[in-house]
């Protein structure tokens, strides 16, 4: 299929499923972008989450714009961005034109109570698959101890424990996290470690 | 066509300078469009964030459609949805030339080691964060495990979990709550 076309679709596809925030799109993205159609890799995702917090603008805009420019410059970032905002858009244009009481429709608040622990739980086992992938450097079929990155989890260990600690705002804590990086994987081994 | 600009150029505003989508545009919004403009007041503005929410797509998104429709019509939702959009497309399309190239450097690589990090505990964070606002019974619980395991261990399509939570939630409140409601006051 026409790689525009598939853009379009799979973020329409996303847009549409991505209920209660836009790290609700996390599952949905690592699904098919990265595990269905391997248009990035997990680590690009996890780069690009990053870049797309410490950059203005909604994360879903963000990360569309970034998937869409790496397959297909602007044009695919033009397909993904509008798959992706399109859904929200005509839903919303429904609900405020004929169905202004659609919160208390009584259907769709328990639609909606059925959905939020599934969506929490599918934002934890993605945060789950990332953190394997980060620190067993493999994924959950095939986990080893074998070659477990222990600077990568020794820099998790620090990044939550400062978060929690000081409070600090999501960009510092990218800040610091990166600091965090260069130290162990930059200046340690120039000693030795 | 005087509002209408003037809504593109809110909307612009707030898409370029709102970090952490939706939830943290949203007492940019209020600032500019309820207190500021008067364009609509904060009962409906409220009113709108719930309606928002409670919806499929991006929060970001919802909103600045809902919002421009009430204000201006389908040309008022048009711009506000463009409005908010078109910063980060053009900060991202920019970054995105060079970002292969900045990645690529050996230094740069070590702090994204150490970034992924960070990002693991703030998506972690999100993930407490949310859990705050699922009420803590046995049926969330069952079908939070449930859907956790199945999308950890299996390859199935987590957009079926979603609906199956969404069916479930609907036999759930509808059929048993309710039902169970009924007979415990037919008992009294």
């Amino acid at each position: 299929m026409n790689i525009l076309l598939s853009l379009f679709l799979v973020y329409f596809k996303i847009g549409l499923f991505t209920i209660g925030g836009g790290y609700a799109m996390i599952p949905l993205i690592q699904q098919d972008i990265v595990n269905t159609y391997h248009w990035i890799t997990m680590d690009e995702f996890v780069d690009f989450i990053a870049i797309a917090e410490s950059t203005p603008g909604p994360f879903a805009v963000n990360t569309a714009t970034f998937v869409g420019m790496k397959l297909a410059g602007i044009p695919g970032a033009l397909a993904a961005v509008g798959g992706c905002i399109l859904p929200s858009f005509i839903i919303i244009l429904i609900i405020a034109r004929w169905m202004k009481n659609f919160a208390d429709n009584k259907f769709v608040k328990a639609g909606l109570y059925g959905m939020m622990p599934i969506v929490v739980a599918l934002i934890l086992s993605a945060v789950f698959i990332l953190f394997l992938n980060n620190v067993f450097r493999t994924d959950v079929t095939n986990l080893t101890f074998n070659n477990i990155d222990y600077k990568a989890l020794f820099a998790c260990i620090i990044s939550a424990f400062i978060y929690y600690k000081f409070k600090i705002n999501p960009i510092l804590l990218i800040i610091i996290s990166a600091g965090l990086g260069l130290v162990l994987y930059g200046i340690l081994p120039m000693f030795g470690f | 066509m005087n509002k209408l600009l003037d809504l593109f150029w809110t909307y612009l505003k707030i898409g370029a300078f709102t970090f952490g989508g939706g939830y943290a545009m949203i007492s940019l919004v209020q600032a500019e469009i309820v207190d500021k403009k008067h364009w609509i007041d904060q009962k409906e503005f409220m009113d709108m964030i719930a309606i928002s929410q409670a919806t499929p797509g991006v929060i970001a998104i919802n909103t600045a459609t809902f919002v421009g429709y009430n204000i201006a019509g389908f040309w008022g939702s048009l711009v506000a949805t463009l409005g908010v959009t078109i910063p980060s497309f053009i900060v991202i399309a920019i970054i995105s030339q060079f970002i292969q190239a900045f990645l690529a450097l050996e230094w740069v690589s070590y702090a994204f080691n150490g970034i992924r990090a960070g990002i693991i505990v703030l998506i972690f964070d999100a993930v407490i964060k949310m859990k705050r606002s699922v009420e803590i019974n046995a049926f969330n619980i069952i079908l939070g495990l449930a859907a956790f395991f199945l999308a950890t261990f299996t390859d199935i399509n987590v957009v079926y979990l979603i609906l199956i939570g969404g069916i479930l939630g609907i036999i759930w409140q509808i059929y048993i709550v309710k039902a169970y409601a009924k007979t415990e006051g037919e008992k009294k």
